[in-house]
């Protein structure tokens, strides 16, 4: 037997009311019309502010961030390109309505429904789909065929796009006549609908695969992809003197925080494969200048000379004078690395997207020549935060904000300093996909 | 239907159609909420009406259309208990009678009960049993949860709960449809 709770939770959980139909009519007029300044966003705003305390840089204008996500097609691959037809769920937007004097429609978007079909494509979009590309740039691809369909077809609107339904009026018709008659549409596949584009202009269809419209085994993977960027340098130290009993280490001075001469250079290229929708690895190579320098007094406990100094006839002072001696250490490095990380893409937009990165770099000394002290072998640790925006069919901008810290502990020229380095960088590159 | 998804877009840009289809997706499981929570239908149209202002306000938050029906739900059960305390406020305090009853075959009892019925015994409990049943009940939460919600101890909780259940137990059988434990 079911206890009390049991019984009344089972009934109740999703327990439905039909409220009534004025309710919406009394909520309509208290609904907010504007949208806030931060436009639901928060993750791009706050992706954008860690950018710029990170640098304490604020950029000229602001940032071209993702604004719609519109579509899925991630999903679009070439596997369905085999199809000529395709199922999918339909988002069907229904409109109705009247068609005012001055050209406008009234209220026409009143009901949404779903329902499973199939259409075929048109051969515009069939070779869009054929071709080899990311599919950011086939979504463009693919809403060019669709517009040449449009601009192609006589009614302006493809059989795929609208469905005719009792009294179908297509909008253009409507439009076109100067009396006032009521309309009935159907959009399929749009998820978005604006009114006033009828105004004269075809209509806006967002035409996309949905999730469910392709089978589990046509999904494939993203491809391996190439990437190449150049990174200016910022080194700094953190300095522990290493003094004895003998040795005194003071007055260490560093160049100033943005001095020119923390500034080196790193490059770096390498391979970029996905292992899931949300996680890619990296794997490259690098070259890196790392600059900086430090000065330091030094005194040990030898004596250099004596100041003597006559007290009175019987009596004088004498002082030693230590060893003291100025350092200058400047580490002028170059570094050959393997670097190896991994991104997470939290963010995936169809221009902008958002990825958190962490790896590691073992690099290797090429000039130990010219760098007393420095270590043949090191490793650091990194992190970074980028932004991708494709620029063409097959490249993409990186920008890559890094943080990079060293593992391995060096030691100046004269060996009584020891310093582990860390960098700051502002990775530029670009993201080639085959 | 809209999947989740677009209508969370088309909502927050405000979008009147947007904003109807989320309505009309969700409105019969929200009022049923708040015609649990509510002592009639009249305030359970009110719940209803500042529930959904307030989702409208606050769409824009949500980032996660994943969560659109659990957040939509929680939005609805606080400004349930908004009502609660506003009705707290107003002076109405609780009496209970102190009624004794043996635990019953209920399951057996409901069964010959329609939902709307099982809801119409909940409204008639005092206002503060019957937010504490339905949150610890028929929502899931715990009485920790329950007494900051609310702004009462534990113990004033677990109270509310017991005098309600006694209290439906009681309803139950009022209606004649009790069948009385086998001795």
């Amino acid at each position: 037997m079911k206890n009390f709770d049991d019984i009344f939770r089972e009934r109740l959980h999703d327990f439905e009311a039909g409220p009534d139909d004025a309710l919406w009519h009394k909520i309509l007029p208290l609904i907010p019309k504007t949208t806030p300044w931060w436009g639901g966003h928060k993750t791009t705003l706050l992706a954008a502010t860690v950018v710029v305390i990170l640098f304490g840089l604020y950029p000229s204008q602001p940032p071209a961030f993702d604004v719609i996500k519109k579509n899925n097609c991630d999903l679009v691959t070439s596997e369905i390109t085999k199809s000529k037809s395709i199922q999918y769920i339909s988002n069907q937007i229904v409109g109705r309505g009247i068609k005012l004097a001055d050209g406008n429609l009234n209220a026409p978007l009143t009901e949404v429904y779903s329902r499973q079909k199939t259409t075929e494509l048109s051969a515009n979009i069939l070779t869009a789909f054929d071709q080899k590309m990311h599919s950011n740039s086939k979504t463009n691809a693919l809403q060019s065929a669709i517009q040449r369909d449009l601009a192609g077809n006589p009614t302006g609107l493809p059989d795929q796009m609208f469905e005719a339904q009792s009294k179908v009026i297509a909008p253009e018709t409507i439009l076109n006549d100067p009396q006032t008659q009521p309309f009935q549409f159907v959009a399929l596949q749009a998820s978005t609908f604006k009114q006033n584009n009828f105004k004269g202009n075809l209509p806006t269809v967002v035409y996309e695969t949905t999730p469910d419209a392709i089978p589990e085994k046509t999904i494939t993977k993203p491809r391996m992809e190439w990437f190449g960027s150049v990174m200016p340098l910022f080194s700094y130290l953190n300095v522990r003197p290493t003094a004895t009993d003998q040795t005194f280490v003071s007055q260490v001075q560093a160049p100033a925080t943005l001095s020119t001469a923390r500034v080196g250079v790193r490059l770096q290229a390498g391979a970029q494969a996905w292992v899931s929708n949300r996680v890619s690895v990296r794997l490259g190579l690098s070259f890196s200048q790392q600059n900086h320098s430090l000065s330091y007094l030094s005194t040990d406990n030898s004596v250099k000379t004596f100041l003597v100094e006559a007290i009175d006839n019987q009596k004088i002072k004498v002082t030693p004078v230590l060893n003291r001696n100025e350092n200058n250490w400047n580490s002028k490095s170059n570094y050959v690395g393997l670097t190896a990380s991994s991104q997470y893409w939290f963010k995936k937009g169809r221009n902008v997207s958002h990825f958190v990165n962490a790896g590691g770099e073992l690099y290797g000394l090429l000039n130990p020549q010219n760098t007393a002290g420095t270590k043949r072998i090191n490793a650091v640790l990194k992190v970074s935060y980028g932004i991708t925006k494709p620029i063409s069919t097959h490249f993409s901008l990186n920008i890559e904000p890094t943080f990079s810290y060293g593992l391995t502990k060096q030691f100046d020229a004269a060996k009584l300093l020891e310093v582990r380095p860390y960098h700051y960088g502002f990775n530029v590159g670009l993201l080639w996909k085959p | 239907m809209l999947a989740d998804k677009d209508l969370l877009h088309l909502c927050k840009q405000n979008n009147a159609g947007g904003q109807a289809a989320l309505y009309q997706k969700y409105k019969s499981r929200l009022m049923g909420i708040c015609r649990r929570y509510a002592r009639d239908v009249e305030d359970a149209e009110d719940i209803f009406q500042e529930g959904f202002i307030k989702v409208f306000q606050r769409i824009h938050q949500l980032e996660n259309d994943d969560l659109m029906w659990p957040w939509m739900k929680r939005v609805f059960v606080n400004t349930a208990i908004d009502y609660y305390n506003k009705y707290i406020k107003n002076g109405n305090f609780e009496s209970y009678d102190n009624v004794q009853l043996a635990n019953d075959d209920f399951e057996s009892i409901t069964q010959q009960m329609t939902n709307i019925e099982l809801v119409q015994i909940i409204n008639e409990l005092p206002v503060g049993c019957r937010t504490v049943f339905n949150l610890y009940v028929i929502d899931g939460y715990t009485h920790p949860q329950i007494s900051e919600l609310l702004g009462i101890t534990d113990g004033t909780s677990k109270a509310h709960l017991s005098h309600a259940k006694t209290m439906l137990r009681a309803k139950l059988k009022k209606l004649g449809i009790v069948r009385y434990e086998k001795f």
